[in-house]
């Protein structure tokens, strides 16, 4: 054993002799010489908290989490509102201007989409879905 | 701590108390913790004004979070880590340093850092040593003198005060290791000139 590991070991068996309060003799003199500096680190710590300091803070945390449960509410039908109002301008876009686009969209697609694409894509898929199943796999055998 | 739940169905039941808005269950779990809370911050900021404050944020933030608590660790560590944050935060604010980065670089000990406003005349051999010990304590770094409460007067065990500071045990224990054997040797030091 090391000094510091022998120095370790009679800084715990101090705090064991405090914690347990068993005889001081049982002490060797490197343990008994850090009991009193356990005592003083167990000695209380005031705290100087007002008596009714519980019941404040839990009804300033309910009035705080009801404040954020309106706010949550209010961003929830913003949300909504924006969503519909994106929704009726999408439509309008499409029936105003969608002569214009329409078409040559379908054309691209069209000239997009080869068999040699979609096997392509297919193929990339796959190998992303074995990918993630993979660690998994490995987590469960092990 | 012996007025806090113990046991994490104990924990886990006065969570889901407060989650499920049981009236009263909040107020009880702060009672639980207050004094956890107060070592924790108190130890670190040591500032009895900033640590009211920072008491009541760190409850504020528990209530905000409890639903993300997991029954994997003691209610008691989770508490003690979301208040040990919030005393970080604080101190990072203010720009205090957590841990000196080389304690001994003014080649001082925690001892020898104290004001002699002792009253040695009156004071009996015990007090002067205690009073000493408690000043030398209060020296310390921050974070020295918060794992030496975690682990002292509220008993936490290191791997514990390990997640609720983020560090790796080894280095809680070697904080413990310094602090305690650095204390002993300028406390005897002292007491032997003072004797």
């Amino acid at each position: 054993m090391n000094p510091d590991e022998r120095e370790w070991q009679a800084q715990e068996a101090a705090t064991d002799f405090v914690r347990s309060g068993t005889a001081l003799h049982d002490l060797d003199p490197a343990s008994a010489s850090y009991v009193a500096l356990v005592r003083a680190l167990r000695e209380p710590i005031e705290v100087q908290l007002p008596a009714d300091f519980a019941r404040r803070v839990a009804l300033r945390a309910d009035a705080e989490a009801s404040a954020r449960a309106v706010e949550s509410r209010l961003e929830q039908r913003l949300l909504w509102i924006l969503g519909v109002l994106f929704g009726i301008a999408a439509l309008a876009a499409a029936v105003i201007y969608g002569g214009n686009w329409l078409q040559p969209s379908i054309d691209l697609t069209r000239q997009l989409i080869k068999p040699s694409l979609l096997l392509s894509l297919a193929g990339c898929l796959a190998v992303s879905a074995f990918s993630q199943q993979l660690p998994r796999a490995t987590r469960r055998d092990a | 701590m012996n007025d806090s739940p113990t046991s994490h169905a104990e924990d886990q039941a006065l969570v889901n108390a407060v989650l499920n808005g049981s009236p009263g269950a909040f107020e009880r779990l702060v009672r639980d913790y207050q004094k956890l809370c107060w070592h924790v911050i108190q130890r670190m900021v040591g500032h009895v004004e900033d640590t009211r404050e920072l008491c009541q944020e760190t409850f504020l933030r528990v209530h905000q979070y409890l639903h993300q608590y997991r029954n994997e660790s003691a209610l008691k560590s989770w508490i003690a880590q979301v208040a040990y944050s919030v005393a970080k935060r604080h101190l990072e604010r203010k720009r205090i340093p957590l841990a000196e980065p080389d304690a001994d670089a003014d080649g001082l000990s925690p001892l020898d850092r104290v004001s002699d406003d002792f009253d040695i005349e009156t004071a009996s051999i015990d007090n002067q040593m205690a009073g000493h010990l408690h000043a030398a304590i209060e020296c310390l770094p921050p974070l020295q003198r918060t794992i030496l409460t975690l682990y002292h007067l509220d008993e936490l065990p290191i791997g514990d005060i390990a997640q609720v500071t983020g560090l790796a045990e080894g280095t809680i224990k070697s904080h413990l290791f310094r602090s305690r054997k650095q204390l002993r040797d300028a406390l005897n030091e002292h007491m032997g000139v003072a004797a």
